[in-house]
């Protein structure tokens, strides 16, 4: 089961509006490499992992990335709260204001809604963690991207955390595989 | 060394049993070196460009207590994800057995002055179910 702790992963407080920047965060919320499919694909290969090891890895990892979907959300929420109608207008927002107004929505940079399309699940193990080193590296650049393009310390700060964090499952994944590999050969 | 800048906040609080538990030769970090840079094992640790590891700096006592919650939480979780694949490494679980009522007492010390954090820690506050008196995360300061 899930429980809530009223708390953040991470300390997160943004003293400054940046529209431009929230549009471009978003690609973390629904975007291909961003937290909500992380967290999808994690907490759905879960379940057909050869043994508790890995059933538990990948509840445990799929859990921490809804804590960074709430990260990135909460970084959204920051970004543009108070935010004035002209002040979206001139970030290029007006067609998100259009559909969702100041609300949080998990889409990519271009507005394109999140989707589990192309979000691999086979059953097998090694494809299944084979996917998700891939998964872990593409979230790892795209934070690389949003902090080469951040500015404000109290952005920057949260995004180098999440992008450590990339690293850290990237090396789980590997270790699992590892052990995997020579405890089951491709079984 | 990177992890020098952001000892202050914690050495602030005063309190012996947040000393660090691992070994300057230990694989694994001090709790506070884990949080402040996101990863606990200390030859994993990946910087981005001259990016430093970024110091917290606590405010208050609420926001002393928190960031020590938080941070043995993330030395927790992540020794739990170390676990899930080695579950036999002596020192892994002997930090997580250490760490571990470090953890449950930073909680009570945090809930037991500021309120809960989940809802079956919820409490009579002058007549109002304490949980919806405290405010979500997300809003920030």
């Amino acid at each position: 089961m899930f429980q809530y702790n009223k708390y953040l992963l991470y300390p997160i407080n943004i003293k400054s509006k940046d529209l431009k920047m929230a549009n471009t965060i978003v690609t973390q919320y629904g975007g291909p490499y961003g937290e909500l499919g992380a967290a999808l694909r994690y907490l759905n290969q879960r379940y057909t992992m050869p043994d508790e090891r890995g059933r538990t890895l990948l509840t445990d990892i799929g859990t921490e990335e809804l804590g960074h979907v709430e990260m990135i959300c909460t970084i959204l929420y920051q970004l543009t709260k108070g935010a004035s109608l002209q002040e979206l207008v001139n970030a290029g927002l007006e067609k998100h204001y259009a559909q969702h107004g100041l609300g949080i929505f998990p889409t990519d940079v271009n507005g394109v809604p999140f989707s589990m399309a192309n979000v691999g699940a086979t059953g097998n193990y090694e494809a299944d963690l084979t996917e998700d080193l891939a998964a872990e590296e593409k979230a790892r650049l795209t934070y690389e991207h949003l902090i080469d393009l951040a500015k404000d310390p109290d952005l920057i700060n949260p995004l180098l955390y999440l992008r450590q964090r990339e690293v850290v499952h990237y090396n789980r994944f590997k270790d699992l595989l590892d052990v995997y590999n020579k405890e089951f050969e491709g079984k | 060394m990177y992890y020098q800048s952001f000892y202050q906040p914690f050495q602030q609080v005063g309190e012996d049993e947040f000393v660090t538990r691992a070994t300057t030769t230990s694989k694994f970090t001090t709790v506070e070196e884990g949080f402040l840079s996101g990863n606990i094992i200390r030859n994993e640790y990946r910087p981005y460009k001259n990016y430093k590891v970024p110091a917290l700096n606590p405010t208050n006592d609420k926001e002393t207590r928190l960031y020590k919650l938080m941070s043995l939480y993330n030395y927790l979780h992540d020794l739990n994800l170390y676990l899930e694949i080695y579950p036999t490494d002596k020192e892994a679980l002997k930090l997580f057995l250490e760490t571990k009522p470090l953890y449950l007492k930073a909680r009570e010390d945090y809930v037991s002055k500021y309120g809960p954090l989940t809802a079956t820690d919820s409490l009579d506050a002058n007549g109002t179910y304490s949980y919806v008196l405290v405010p979500s995360p997300f809003l920030g300061k």
